[in-house]
């Protein structure tokens, strides 16, 4: 049954997908040849254009997941999702599979629409598409390869966290509990969870007694608390907080859990 | 086979706020019947289908179908039809027919695409195109093409004109398995009192009066719309 509800979502949502991304990378494309042509008024036009259709790619794709999400689940075509005889597991399963699949891959998308927008700059300004990739590749090779890891293992549980947030924030707002508020269950209960997200990662941050030096050569084991007045006094504190980590690692079951929980229990179609 | 009740209904609540949409009903239905539900706006019709259908899990009581409380293995034998569009604008028929195979162990596509043709309907227009009575048929073509062991048709003939109502009941009725159960909520009495086995009359939540049509219509000497008529003129206060 999952093969079925994955490919029941590519059937639905592929098209507008495939749609918006042919837009966007027609007005990309576009906005790159004016740059690279040099067109007047166009070219810096073009600039714009090609950053706007990054951006619009990285915002346009979650809020389109999560709106099907929303409509598939407690719009009207809840009324067929809710009666297929699929396990609630199944159902959650195939939906965090596919916007998480979706949403990385736009991700990585809009990387190389960046990159290409780089390369354009690059050469408008007179240098050659190698350039950029030297550069790139320069950066790269003398990051800290601990933070550089570090920071792809971030951005990646971050994703998982955020489809799994997303998922939680629909399913428990629209419980019965919130009946009274619509649509704006979801949305109390996602400003609620960002305050309450807010406080948490900042007290574990403070209260893990974690973090590690600023060249991340090693870790260090002490609170962050002593820490505090250099970091409002704008100056640079000695180490890095990794308390939040905890938070992110622990907040991703907790959502699926709870998700899970709410599908099973308190289902309400309206 | 299990030798349970088609649909057996104890003690089942379940509250809206401060309103009881159902307040402790009790109902046995077998299969083999056409039972027509019958009550006024808020009754709990809709809110009582919907449990046994699976789409609301908060209640108090019991709802077992053919032993089954609502899941996936009641899903599996309940061919439900709403009384909304639940299928995606953008779809065609034949993607939902599509849709339907992939998702339903029962489900017939040749009954399905013989049925949508029988209806008049082009399978390649996407539902956006389709007017709301033709997407009602699209509805209920798919409902219909299931081999279900219960069939929960809420208003399915509400909203659309006469000859279409002939058509969807006529539908309906050559399309069931005569083994199943089809439940069938409506206002509109005097179209399905010739179909139906059995009637089943609610107000507030609780079942009011039920049992076979021929036995109402006898014990209380009108036709079961008289009866509706006559039972509903003074609205329950909530």
């Amino acid at each position: 049954m999952y093969a079925a509800l994955l490919k029941h979502e590519a059937r639905l949502q592929a098209r507008p997908l495939l749609s918006f991304l042919g837009i966007a990378l027609a007005v990309f494309a576009g906005g790159l040849a004016a740059m690279l042509l040099r067109v007047p008024l166009l070219a810096e036009f073009g600039n714009v254009a090609a950053i706007i259709v990054c951006l619009l790619l990285a915002v346009g794709v979650p809020a389109h997941l999560l709106h099907r999400y929303y409509t598939s689940m407690y719009g009207r075509e809840g009324y067929l999702t809710h009666v297929i005889p699929a396990k609630h597991t199944a159902l959650y399963a195939a939906k965090f599979t596919w916007a998480a699949g979706v949403w990385a891959a736009s991700l990585l998308l809009t990387l190389a629409l960046a990159y290409g927008i780089a390369v354009a700059q690059t050469i408008t300004a007179g240098g050659t598409a190698s350039d950029t990739w030297a550069a790139l590749a320069t950066a790269l090779a003398n990051a800290n390869q601990t933070a550089l890891a570090l920071g792809i293992a971030w951005i990646a549980v971050g994703l998982l966290t955020y489809v799994a947030q997303f998922g939680w924030v629909v399913t428990f707002g629209m419980e019965d509990r919130f009946r009274s508020l619509g649509l704006g269950g979801p949305v109390v209960v996602w400003f609620v969870s960002y305050l309450v997200m807010q406080v948490v990662t900042f007290a574990a941050m403070v209260l893990i007694p974690v973090g590690v030096t600023p060249d991340f050569s090693e870790l260090v084991f002490a609170s962050f608390l002593g820490e505090l007045p250099k970091a409002f006094a704008n100056e640079d504190p000695s180490f890095i907080p990794l308390g939040w980590l905890p938070v992110i690692l622990v907040a991703l079951p907790v959502y699926v859990i709870w998700t899970l929980h709410s599908l099973k229990k308190h289902t309400s179609l309206r | 086979m299990s030798t349970a009740p088609a649909l057996e209904i104890r003690n089942l609540g379940r509250r809206y706020g401060p309103i009881a949409a159902l307040d402790g009903l009790d109902l046995t239905l077998d299969a083999g019947r056409i039972v027509a539900l019958f009550g006024e706006n808020g009754s709990g019709k809709t809110t009582l289908l919907k449990i046994v259908a699976g789409l609301l899990s908060e209640y108090t009581g019991e709802a077992l179908i053919h032993g089954h409380a609502p899941g996936p293995e009641s899903k599996a034998m309940v061919s439900f039809l709403p009384d909304q569009s639940f299928l995606p604008d953008t779809v065609s028929a034949r993607t939902a027919v599509s849709m339907f195979g992939d998702f339903f162990a029962d489900f017939d596509a040749a009954r399905a695409f013989a049925l949508i043709a029988e209806l008049g309907i082009d399978a390649h227009r996407t539902l956006k195109t389709l007017s709301k009575g033709q997407r009602e048929k699209v509805q209920l073509a798919l409902a219909m093409s299931r081999r279900a062991r219960i069939y929960l048709l809420d208003e399915p003939i509400s909203g659309v004109d006469p000859a279409a109502r002939e058509v969807i009941l006529r539908t309906i009725l050559t399309q069931y398995d005569p083994g199943a159960l089809v439940v069938i909520s409506t206002h509109l009495i005097a179209d399905i009192e010739a179909v139906a086995d059995a009637a089943v009359f609610l107000r507030a939540g609780r079942v009011l009066f039920a049992g076979d049509a021929d036995d109402l219509r006898a014990r209380h000497g009108m036709s079961l719309d008289r009866l509706f008529r006559t039972t509903y003129q003074n609205p329950v206060r909530s």
